[in-house]
């Protein structure tokens, strides 16, 4: 009998738009490195944008913020949809999505212990392996997947931890996305990402 | 003879509808997508192009897994992209190196095959009846 040669190419992860912040404290949206074909920046609603400084320190800011409500989804059998689950009662399941960035402008920057976070540890170098300690209200969480530039790099440990080794200097930008159980939609899912820069 | 036209063109409005298929067991190349947490990227759209053409050579819906599937039928480097409403999306190459042969598990004929081989049977009845009725005749 004839088998069907399968050729399973590995199982290959997805990667949402980025969000990003610079040291003016601008928001940015779209793909941080654009391939063939992709925009650099994507046009978002400003409305739904809201912005602070998560450390202030006197007049300076050590540590920016930045949250993008990226509205509600539907899964359908057609793909997924804007809306929650009063535009799609058929979905297969709904969600209410949101972006946040944090820009450390200075690395130690004492962030508050509120909502979902990512710490790191010490002050890293290109090459060297990077601690990063995610976080809810303070607290660690647990089998978190973190990424490194759209690249999975872990899963965090019982204790939060991840380590994720700095390949390049400049601008570095690790996401993490928290599930919880959604009060109006399905699932709520917070997208978190941390920039902060490294000399190369 | 109008008779036999008449039929033909029945025939052809029939035919009109029909599809002819094969069912083959062919080297596939499969691609299983997810969220990065494990979750399948199920029911969403993908494309599919050719190493040598921009134009999509197949266009689908993931399956419930998060899994698609083609058959190459040239060698060079495919390109599959496939892409969620809320911006999740991914660009995949895939390198096929060498086609191997397809061969059919079963093969169904098509209508006009099916159509010739009918009217072959027909003639050849009313050649054996015609022979058999002369050489009635003939005793």
């Amino acid at each position: 009998m004839r088998t069907l040669l399968t050729a399973l190419l590995a199982l290959l992860p997805l990667s949402a738009h980025d969000a990003w912040l610079t040291p003016d404290g601008r928001f940015h949206y779209g793909h941080l490195h654009p391939e063939q074909g992709e925009a650099k920046e994507l046009a978002y609603d400003a409305a739904k944008l809201k912005q602070s400084c998560l450390v202030p320190e006197g007049a300076a800011c050590l540590a920016l913020y930045a949250e993008l409500d990226s509205g509600t989804w539907a899964k359908t059998y057609d793909g997924t949809k804007p809306g929650g689950r009063t535009a799609h009662p058929e979905a297969l399941k709904t969600w209410h999505s949101v972006e946040s960035v944090t820009y450390l402008k200075t690395l130690s920057a004492p962030l508050p212990a509120q909502g979902f976070t990512l710490r790191i540890e010490g002050e890293p170098r290109v090459g060297e392996r990077l601690r990063i300690i995610t976080e809810l209200n303070g607290k660690p969480l647990a089998n978190i997947p973190v990424a490194y530039f759209g690249e999975v790099r872990g899963m965090s440990a019982e204790d939060g931890h991840v380590n994720i080794r700095l390949r390049q200097g400049g601008l570095q930008q690790i996401t993490a996305t928290l599930r919880q159980k959604g009060t109006v939609e399905d699932e709520s899912l917070i997208t978190h990402t941390l920039n902060f820069e490294v000399r190369p | 003879m109008k008779q036999l036209a008449l039929l033909f063109a029945l025939i052809g409005l029939l035919a009109a509808h029909d599809l002819s298929h094969r069912v083959a067991e062919a080297p596939a190349v499969t691609v299983t997508i997810t969220y990065p947490d494990g979750e399948p990227f199920s029911f969403e759209p993908f494309t599919i192009y050719t190493p040598d053409s921009d134009q999509p050579f197949q266009k689908g819906v993931t399956s419930e897994r998060g899994t698609l599937a083609f058959v190459p039928d040239r060698i060079g480097t495919w390109r599959i992209r496939a892409a969620a409403a809320d911006g999740h999306g991914v660009m995949i190459t895939h390198t096929v190196a060498s086609l191997n042969e397809t061969q059919p598990e079963t093969a169904v004929l098509n209508h006009w095959e099916r159509l010739g081989i009918g009217l072959a049977l027909l003639f050849g009845l009313f050649g054996l009846a015609s022979l058999y009725i002369a050489k009635r005749k003939s005793l």
